[in-house]
C-alpha cells in the first residue's frame, strides 16, 4: 500500500491543486512546436516534481508513468566506478547527479550524451527528443554546472533538460540564462487545507477543519509533509477530534532540545554533549542548513535584538565556512561555541556590571570583519601574529624536568 | 574514433556554431538547427516547423541596421569601404549588439559565403591553449580567394570571432598574440568580451577597440513595439514598460523575455505578472516589506518575513541585487548608512555564491540593517 | 682537500677509514663473503640490510607467538597439497617479511618473490605495440611460479610471497577477489601476502573473503623496544651504545629505521666519546620523530613558564606537514577536555574552523598555515588548561547511515520527511521494513 502523497498526487496538469495559471501556462508551452529546457525552482514540498511528471505525462502520455529503477555506472578518469541510481521511461530518465559526490561532473556529462546518443526506443512517441531531469541542481558543484551548460547546448537536437532546484542562488548564470525558470512558491495556508480536505474526502475520512489548520500551520507551507502529518494523525488517532495532537518531525524536536541544552548552561563539558548530539543529526543525513536554521530559530528565541544580530551574524559566518570546508562538524560547534560564549557574556553582563559588553564586543567583531575582508581565515592570522611574536620565548629549549614530566603522562597514555 | 571526428568537424562547425550561437543566446534551438542525429531525422522531417528564437529573427542584417551605436558604425563603413577590415576588439555590456554587428559586417562583405568565411568560438566551447593553437591556426591557415562564387570581388580574408573572450585564460591569450601577428595576412580577427581589462594588454594593442553602449529605453521599447507587431503579440503596454525596465539596455535579453512570455501565454495578453514570473524579479512589495521590517528592528518580524519570502521561492540573490537598489536610491537614511549597508551586502553576496545557505544569510543581513538603521535614524 | 679526493673513493679507492667500518661491520656479520668482495656502493643504502637479516630463528626479534603462528602454516603448507593463503600484517620494519624468509630458508621451502613491476610495452603482431596491464604481468607470474618448478629444487615445496601488491588492484579491490577466487580453484600453490597497516588491508581482503578462501592471517606488532635495542646491541657489538636509546626510542618499533639510522649516525656522528654531541643529535631526532600524542599533547595541555609557552606551537605544527588533516582531527575531536573556559573555546573553535577550511585547500602554502592557526589557537587561547589526563580519541568519522537509502528518492528532503513519517504509518512501515529499521531514532 502506498502512502497518501504517492495515491493521490495529481498526474496531470488539469488536475493541479494550486498555481493553476501556470499549469496553465505550462500547457501552452507543450502545445508549442519548440519546447525549451526548464528549471524548476522552490522550497522543499511546494509540488515540483509533482508538476514536473504531470508535464512529463503532457508530453508524452501515460508511457511515461511505466517506470523502472536503473543502476548506471560511470567511470571517472582515475578508473574510480560510480554507481548512480536512476529512475526512467522511455521517454525520460531521472537523476539526482549529487548522489555522486565530487564525480558529478563526469556524471552529468556522460549521462546526456549516453541519452542524446541511443535513439528514442518508440518511435511513434510524438516528440523528437527524451527529457533528461536532474533533481537537486544547487548542490552540484561549479565544476559540473559547467559542464552541464556546454552539454545542454551540444545535444539540444536530441534531448531537453528539465532542472529541478531547492533554491536558484547556488545555479549558475550562465544556466538560468539557457533555461526557462519556473518558480513554485510554497502554497498558502488555504491551499493545503483545501489540498488536506480533497485526500480526506477521497480516503471518505471527514476532517474537522481546525485540525487541518493545526496541520497546516506546523507543516512550514509543505505539502508533503502535511499530507503524511494527516496520514500520522489518522493512524494515531481516529476519527479525528480538533485538537488532536500532530506529529512535528522528530530532527525538529530533536533540534529544539539540543538548543535548549545550549541555552542551559555553557561550558565545555555542555559542549561536549552538544558534539554528540550534532554528530547524531549528521548521521542520521539532517542537511546542515536545516541544522544551522533550526538552532538559529531557536537560540535566537531567548535573546534580546542586539544579540540577536550577533548571534545571526556568527551563523552567517559559520555556515559560509562550512562551505567551504569538508568537516561539517568542525563549523557547527565552533558557532555553537561561539555562542555559548556570547550568550554567557550576556548573562553576566545582564546581571553584574552595567557596561553594556555587548556594543563593545560587537564594535571589535566588526573592526575585524572589515579589515578581514569578512573572511575568517584572515581573522585568525592576528593569532599567528600573536603567536610569533612570542616565538623567540617559546623556542628556548625546554628543561629537562619538565619534558621528563610530559612524557611520562603522555607514555601512560599511549599504554593505555 | 577521435580522428574521424575532428577531420568532419572543419566545415559543419562553422555552420553549427551560429545556430549554437542563437541557442546560446535564448535558451533555444532555430528550426535550421545543425546537428541532426541519424537515429531521429525521420522524426524531424514530420515535426511541425517550429518558430525561430526572435533574437535570431530580427538580428541586423546590415551594419546600418545596428541601433544605438553610431561611432562604432560609421568607423566600420569606412573600413569596409576600403575592402578591408582591422583586428577588431569588441566590449561592453551583453545584449547591446557586438556579435550582431561583426556578423552583419561579414555579411556584407562576402554576401553569401560568409558562414564560410567565419569561425566563431565561444566560452563554452573548449579553449584551452591547445584549441588556440590548433583549431585557429587550422583555420588561419586556409587560403581565401578574393572573388565570390558569383564573380564579384570580395576581401581575401577570412574572420575569426572570439565570443566572450574574457573568460580565456591567459595562457590561451598569450598563445593567440603569436597567432595573431602571423596570420595577419589571411585573417581578421575580432575579440568580443564585456570587460576589457580581462584582456592581456598585449591583445588589446594589437586590435582597433569599440566599446558598445548600453541601449537607450527608447530603443528597446521601440524596437520591441516592432517585434510585437510583427508577431502579432498582444502585450499590455505596463508589461512591455516593465520588460524595459528590468532589461537594463541588454537587447538580448528584453527580447528573450518578451519571447519566453508569449510563449507561456500562447496567444493571449502579456501582463506585468507574466513577466515578473519569468524574470524572476521580487515584486517590490516584498522588498519593501523586508525594509520596513528591519527599520521595526523587531527580531520576529524579520524572521516571518525573511521565510515568507524564502517560501515564495524567490532567489535571494535576486532580493539582495533588488534591495540594494532600493537602499541606494531611497532617501530615507543617510551616506553612512547606505555604505555599511552595501559592504554587509557585498559579504552576503559572496557567501551565497559560494552555496551559503539562503535563509542564515539573508537573516544576517536584515538584522544587520536594522542595526544600522537604528544607529543612523531616518532623516 | 679531503672532500674533493672522497668524491671519487666511491668508485676508486676506498679511504682506509670507511673501509676499517666497513670490515668490521661484516666481520660482526658472519656470511656476507660476497658482497665484501665488490667496491663498496652506497653503504648507508637501505638495499644493504639483507647483511643485517637475521639468518636462524632465534635471531629474530619478532614475538615468538607470531613466529609460531607463522610456522605451522609453513608445516601445515608441506603437508597439503590444497592452496592456501597466508596474510601477513603490520607496521613497517616489524620483520614480516624477514620472518617469512628465515622461516623458509630453515624448513626448506623455496620462497619465490614478487617483485613490482612497471606495465611493459609489447610488440604484437597483429596489433601493434600494445600496453600488457600489471594485473595480467601479475597473473602470469603467479601462474609462471607456480607450473614451472626450477630444475635445481624441483622437489621442494614452493612458496609465492607477494609484498607489493599491483596498484591496479589497490584501486579496484573486486578484480583482485577474482583473481583470489580463480587462483583458488585452479593453482597448486601457496601464497602469503604482506602488507603494511592501513585500510587497503581490509579492502584487500574483507572478511567475507577471508572467510571463504581459508586465509589465515597474522598481525605483527611493532618490534618491542627491548627488541629494538638488542638487536642493535648484537649487530652492533663494539659500537657507541649512547646511540641506541635515543635511536630504539625514536623509532617506534620499526627496526629497519633503527638499523639505518644507527648505521647512519655511527658513520656521520664523529666520536662516540663526544657526549656533548650525541645527546643533542639524540634531541634532534626526538624532535623529527614527535609522534601524534607527544604532538597534541604539547598542544592540548599548554605547558606556561612565567607566562610564556614552553614548547612552540608552530614547530608542533610543522612536525605533522606530512597528516595535517589527522592532527587537526585529533585536535579537534580532544580540545574540549582541556578547556575550562567556554570563552576560550569559542576562540579556539574559531580558529579549528578557520584551519578546517584551509586544509580543504591543496596547496602547501595552506596546509602549513592551516596547521599553524590550529595549533597556535588552540595552544594560545587555553588560558587555564586542564591538567587531568583523558584518553586520546581518533577523529570520529560521520557515517551517514541514511545515503544507502536515500538512492530511493529523487531528493533528499523527499526521504527525510517519509523516512520520518514513514515509520509511523503501519501499512507502509512494513512493507518498507528493511531500510526503515534500519534508521534508528535520534538519541
Amino acid at each position: 500500500m502506498s502512502l497518501w502523497v504517492d495515491k493521490y498526487r495529481p498526474t496531470s496538469l488539469q488536475k493541479l491543486d494550486f498555481h493553476l495559471s501556470q499549469a496553465q501556462h505550462l500547457r501552452n508551452l507543450v502545445n508549442q512546436g519548440d519546447f525549451p529546457h526548464l528549471l524548476f525552482y522552490g522550497p522543499s514540498g511546494a509540488g515540483k516534481k509533482t508538476r514536473i511528471m504531470a508535464l512529463l505525462r503532457e508530453l508524452y502520455g501515460q508511457g511515461v508513468e511505466r517506470l523502472r529503477m536503473e543502476q548506471m555506472t560511470f567511470t571517472t578518469p582515475s578508473n574510480k566506478k560510480v554507481d548512480i541510481m536512476t529512475v526512467a521511461s522511455n521517454y525520460h530518465i531521472e537523476v539526482n547527479p549529487s548522489d555522486a559526490g565530487i564525480h558529478d561532473r563526469i556524471v552529468v556529462m556522460e549521462l546526456i550524451k549516453n541519452s542524446a546518443q541511443t535513439h528514442q526506443l518508440d518511435t511513434s512517441g510524438q516528440r523528437e527528443f527524451k527529457v533528461i531531469l536532474l533533481t537537486e541542481v544547487d548542490r552540484l558543484s561549479k565544476d559540473a554546472q559547467h559542464a552541464l551548460r556546454r552539454t545542454m547546448e551540444k545535444y539540444v537536437a536530441t534531448c531537453r533538460i528539465i532542472l529541478c532546484a531547492n533554491s536558484i542562488s547556488q545555479v549558475i548564470p550562465a544556466i538560468k540564462s539557457r533555461c526557462l525558470a519556473i518558480r513554485v512558491p510554497a502554497p498558502s495556508h488555504q491551499q493545503i487545507v483545501a489540498v488536506l480536505q480533497n485526500v480526506c474526502k477521497k480516503e471518505g475520512l471527514s476532517l474537522p477543519s481546525e485540525l487541518a489548520e493545526k496541520i497546516a500551520q506546523k507543516s512550514d507551507r509543505n505539502v508533503r509533509r502535511a499530507i503524511l502529518m494527516c496520514e500520522t494523525c489518522k493512524v494515531q488517532q481516529y476519527p479525528f477530534t480538533p485538537d488532536q495532537n500532530v506529529m512535528e518531525p522528530d530532527w525538529q524536536i530533536y533540534l529544539r532540545e539540543t538548543a535548549k541544552i545550549i541555552l542551559s548552561e555553557q561550558s565545555p563539558k555542555k559542549l561536549m554533549d552538544v558534539r554528540k548530539r550534532l554528530y547524531e543529526l549528521l548521521t542520521h543525513g539532517i542537511p546542515t542548513d536545516i541544522i544551522f536554521k533550526g538552532l538559529l530559530t531557536e537560540l535566537g528565541k531567548s535573546c534580546d535584538m542586539a544579540l540577536k544580530t550577533k548571534v545571526a551574524e556568527l551563523a552567517a559566518k559559520f555556515e559560509h565556512q562550512m562551505h567551504n570546508g569538508s568537516k561539517v562538524i568542525f563549523h557547527l560547534e565552533a558557532f555553537v561555541a561561539s555562542f555559548m560564549s556570547l550568550y554567557l557574556h550576556y548573562l553576566e553582563d545582564s546581571v553584574g556590571s552595567s557596561e553594556p559588553f555587548l556594543t563593545l564586543w560587537g564594535q571589535h567583531r566588526r573592526a575585524e570583519a572589515v579589515g578581514a575582508g569578512a573572511s575568517a581565515v584572515d581573522a585568525s592570522k592576528d593569532t599567528k601574529e600573536a603567536v610569533t611574536c612570542r616565538r623567540p620565548n617559546a623556542c628556548r629549549p625546554p628543561p629537562r624536568a619538565a619534558m621528563g614530566k610530559t612524557h611520562s603522562w603522555l607514555n601512560h597514555g599511549l599504554c593505555r | 574514433m577521435n580522428a574521424t571526428e575532428n577531420g568532419k568537424c572543419s566545415r559543419p562547425r562553422i555552420w553549427n556554431l551560429l545556430s549554437m550561437q542563437a541557442f546560446l543566446k535564448t535558451g533555444k534551438i532555430s528550426k535550421d538547427d545543425a546537428p541532426k542525429p541519424t537515429a531521429s531525422t525521420s522524426g524531424k522531417e514530420k515535426a511541425p516547423k517550429k518558430p525561430t528564437p526572435w533574437v535570431e529573427k530580427y538580428r541586423p542584417r546590415t551594419v546600418d541596421d545596428v541601433v544605438e551605436q553610431k561611432e562604432i558604425v560609421s568607423v566600420l563603413k569606412q573600413c569596409m569601404a576600403g575592402a578591408d577590415l582591422p583586428h577588431l576588439l569588441f566590449y561592453g555590456p551583453p545584449g547591446t549588439g557586438k556579435t550582431s554587428t561583426i556578423i552583419a559586417a561579414a555579411r556584407q562583405l562576402f554576401g553569401d559565403m560568409f558562414r564560410e568565411r567565419i569561425l566563431e568560438l565561444n566560452a563554452s566551447d573548449d579553449r584551452g591553449i591547445q584549441i588556440i593553437r590548433d583549431k585557429v591556426k587550422r583555420f588561419a591557415q586556409l587560403t581565401a580567394s578574393n572573388v565570390r562564387p558569383d564573380g564579384k570581388p570580395c576581401p581575401p580574408f577570412k574572420i575569426i570571432i572570439l565570443d566572450e573572450a574574457d573568460s580565456m585564460t591567459h595562457a590561451a591569450q598569450a598563445a593567440l598574440r603569436r597567432t595573431i601577428e602571423k596570420e595577419t595576412k589571411t585573417t581578421r580577427f575580432c575579440l568580443i568580451c564585456n570587460y576589457v581589462s580581462c584582456i592581456i594588454p598585449p591583445l588589446t594593442s594589437r586590435c582597433s577597440k569599440f566599446r558598445f553602449k548600453p541601449l537607450g529605453e527608447g530603443m528597446v521599447r521601440t524596437r520591441l513595439e516592432m517585434i510585437c507587431k510583427e508577431e502579432k503579440v498582444q502585450c499590455e503596454p505596463e508589461a512591455l514598460k516593465m520588460v524595459v525596465e528590468t532589461s537594463g539596455g541588454d537587447l538580448r535579453r528584453a527580447i528573450t523575455t518578451f519571447q519566453s512570455c508569449a510563449r507561456l501565454k500562447a496567444g493571449e495578453p502579456i501582463t506585468n505578472q507574466d513577466v515578473l514570473e519569468v524574470t524572476g524579479i521580487v515584486p517590490d512589495e516584498f522588498i519593501n516589506e523586508i525594509i520596513e521590517s528591519c527599520k521595526s528592528n523587531n527580531y520576529k518580524e524579520i524572521e516571518n518575513c525573511v521565510e515568507k519570502v524564502m517560501l515564495e521561492a524567490y532567489s535571494a540573490s535576486q532580493i539582495l541585487e533588488q534591495l540594494h537598489d532600493q537602499v541606494v536610491r531611497s532617501d530615507v537614511t543617510n551616506d553612512m548608512a547606505k555604505s555599511l549597508v552595501a559592504e554587509k551586502m557585498a559579504i552576503c553576496n559572496h557567501r551565497l555564491q559560494e552555496g551559503s545557505s539562503e535563509f542564515v544569510q539573508l537573516i544576517d543581513l536584515c538584522c544587520s540593517m536594522a542595526s544600522i538603521f537604528q544607529l543612523h535614524p531616518f532623516c | 682537500m679531503s672532500w674533493v679526493q672522497s668524491k671519487f673513493t666511491d668508485f676508486v679507492v676506498q679511504p682506509s677509514k670507511k673501509r676499517k667500518f666497513e670490515r668490521s661491520h661484516e666481520s660482526s656479520s658472519s656470511n656476507d663473503d660476497k658482497t665484501s668482495n665488490k667496491p663498496l656502493k652506497n653503504s648507508n643504502c637501505a638495499e644493504d640490510k639483507p647483511k643485517w637479516r637475521p639468518r636462524v630463528k632465534s635471531d629474530l626479534v619478532v614475538n615468538s607467538k607470531k613466529v609460531g603462528e607463522v610456522e605451522s602454516w609453513l608445516v601445515y603448507c608441506k603437508t597439503r597439497e590444497q592452496p592456501s593463503i597466508l596474510l601477513l600484517t603490520g607496521n613497517p620494519g616489524c620483520g614480516k617479511l624477514t620472518t617469512l624468509k628465515v622461516l623458509c630458508s630453515e624448513l626448506k621451502i623455496n620462497l619465490i618473490e614478487w617483485l613490482p613491476q612497471v606495465a611493459q610495452r609489447k610488440y604484437d603482431p597483429e596489433g601493434g605495440e600494445y600496453c600488457q596491464s600489471l594485473s595480467s604481468i601479475f597473473e602470469e607470474f603467479i601462474v609462471r611460479a607456480t607450473r614451472y618448478s626450477n630444475i635445481l629444487n624441483a622437489m621442494s615445496k614452493r612458496i609465492v610471497a607477494v609484498k607489493d601488491i599491483p596498484n591496479c588492484y589497490l584501486r579496484d579491490p573486486v578484480t583482485f577477489h577474482e583473481f583470489l577466487n580463480k587462483y583458488a580453484r585452479v593453482h597448486q600453490v601457496h601464497l602469503a601476502f604482506i602488507l603494511t597497516d592501513g585500510t587497503k588491508v581490509r579492502s584487500l581482503f574483507p572478511d567475507h573473503v577471508k572467510q571463504s578462501l581459508n586465509v589465515h592471517s597474522v598481525v605483527f606488532n611493532p618490534i618491542t623496544l627491548k627488541g629494538v635495542k638488542d638487536t642493535l646491541k648484537r649487530l652492533f657489538p663494539n659500537k657507541c651504545h649512547s646511540y641506541v636509546d635515543g635511536i630504539s626510542a625514536s623509532c617506534n618499533g620499526d627496526l629497519r629505521k633503527a638499523i639505518t639510522s644507527f648505521e647512519f649516525a655511527s658513520k656521520t656522528g664523529k666520536l662516540p666519546s663526544k657526549k656533548s654531541k650525541s645527546s643533542k643529535s639524540e634531541n634532534d631526532d626526538k624532535r623529527d620523530f614527535l609522534d601524534i600524542f607527544h604532538g597534541l599533547g604539547r598542544i592540548l595541555y599548554s605547558k606556561r613558564e612565567k607566562g610564556k609557552l614552553v614548547h612552540d606551537p608552530v614547530a608542533v605544527g610543522e612536525s605533522f606537514f606530512t597528516s595535517p588533516d589527522l592532527f587537526i582531527g585529533m585536535l579537534h575531536e580532544n580540545y574540549l577536555h582541556t578547556f575550562s573556559s567556554i570563552h576560550d573555546v569559542a576562540k579556539a573553535g574559531d580558529c579549528l574552523s578557520s584551519a578546517e577550511v584551509l586544509l580543504d585547500d591543496m596547496k602547501d602554502s595552506s596546509r602549513t598555515l592551516s596547521l599553524t592557526i590550529a595549533s597556535c589557537g588552540v595552544m594560545t587561547n587555553n588560558s587555564a588548561p586542564i591538567k587531568k589526563f583523558q584518553q586520546m580519541n581518533k577523529p570520529r568519522k560521520v557515517v551517514n547511515v541514511v545515503s544507502e537509502f536515500r538512492a530511493r528518492f529523487s531528493d533528499s528532503n523527499v526521504f527525510l520527511d517519509v523516512a520520518t513519517y514513514g515509520r509511523q504509518i503501519p501499512s507502509y512501515a512494513q512493507e518498507n521494513n528493511e531500510w526503515l529499521s534500519r534508521i534508528n531514532e535520534l538519541k
